[in-house]
């Protein structure tokens, strides 16, 4: 092997990738997006999820977005991505877009779930299964409150029966206990009368 | 716990040897006896009976609230507190009242075994001594000892 030959796949050095004009295929924006002020913010947050994760990712996608210039420093890209990728409006529109990725998947993860329950070979299989009849049929938990708002403990005739029966019981004289909030004492004469 | 049963010097309850231990029980009669054979559920229960009647007794309620108290001083009553234990009970001064006040400040799970820690049964019984009195009137499974216990004396007859 030469020292000429070059690695099959490997781009040559000092040549950057040239963002792909978008097609037209009138996709709306979210409205955080659409409110980011230019087309290379939201470009930036696009690139975002695209580039390969890791060290420099924010930088990269700045540079995709086409922030800086040819002259830029690395440290004035780094200054510019930390910039953005902290700006309110952008993080509100990586939300958005987050729940975009996450609602767009759900197909996927579906048909995945359809092949995991059709080989019982999987290590899932049994949870696989378990997570569509949870779904389908779920275990209804039936929970009874008795919540008793009635006025039932009003001073009635009942209630005062059984305060008697139980001070009688707890030894508690009821002549010495003061007077209750909602009983209005009767008086002597009234008793006699 | 049985190692410490096992070896003659180590503690095994509250600062005392296993030695010590038993003859500390074997020393215990009368109203010693009853409190430290007497679950710590049902000493908390007699002490409590003890606050609600304060509260009766001193505090203006309505109907309901009151019956709900004496249905709690009712449901006192079980195992071996009796109902002749419970109406034997007379109502706290203000000293344990504001014993009982720090006793509930404690969680729940503490405030039982403050009874068991901290002889808080013993302090509530020096200021009021019905408690001692219902304490009697409980029901135990043995004979309460009048007399200290000679297991020596137990072996020669």
């Amino acid at each position: 092997m030469t020292s000429t030959m070059t690695k099959p796949g490997k781009r040559p050095k000092g040549k950057r990738r040239e963002l792909a004009p978008l097609e037209p295929v009138d996709a709306q924006d979210g409205p955080a997006m659409k409110a980011l002020p230019t087309d290379r913010h939201r470009a930036f947050v696009r690139a975002l999820y695209t580039v390969r994760p890791g060290f420099g990712a924010r930088v990269k996608a700045a540079k995709l977005a086409g922030f800086g210039c040819q002259h830029s420093t690395a440290q004035t890209m780094a200054t510019i991505a930390s910039r953005l990728s902290h700006d309110e409006r952008i993080l509100a529109a990586i939300a958005e877009e987050d729940q975009k990725f996450i609602r767009s998947s759900a197909s996927r993860a579906i048909g995945a779930l359809s092949r995991l329950i059709e080989n019982p070979n999987a290590k899932d299989h049994v949870r696989g299964i378990a997570m569509i009849l949870d779904r389908t049929m779920p275990v209804e938990t039936i929970v009874k409150m008795q919540h008793d708002a009635t006025p039932a403990l009003r001073a009635t005739a009942e209630v005062l029966a059984r305060i008697a029966d139980l001070a009688a019981r707890a030894g508690v004289d009821l002549s010495k206990l003061p007077p209750m909030i909602d009983v209005t004492p009767v008086s002597k004469s009234e008793r006699v009368a | 716990m049985i190692n410490a049963a096992i070896n003659d010097t180590a503690i095994y309850h509250n600062g005392r040897t296993y030695a010590e231990h038993c003859a500390w029980l074997d020393s215990l009669v009368g109203d010693e006896y009853r409190i430290v054979y007497m679950p710590i559920g049902h000493l908390n229960s007699l002490a409590t009976v003890s606050h609600l009647k304060f509260m009766l007794a001193n505090l203006r309620m309505t109907a309901g609230e009151r019956l709900k108290t004496l249905e709690v001083i009712d449901m006192c009553v079980h195992g071996s507190v009796t109902d002749e234990a419970v109406a034997a009970i007379e109502p706290c001064c203000e000293t344990g009242r504001k014993m009982f006040q720090e006793l509930n400040s404690l969680p729940i799970e503490k405030q039982t075994q403050a009874f068991h820690d901290g002889d808080v049964f013993r302090l509530l019984a020096k200021l009021n001594p019905s408690l001692l009195s219902a304490l009697r009137l409980c029901q135990f499974n043995e004979i309460v000892p009048e007399q200290p216990r000679h297991r020596a004396l137990e072996i020669l007859q």
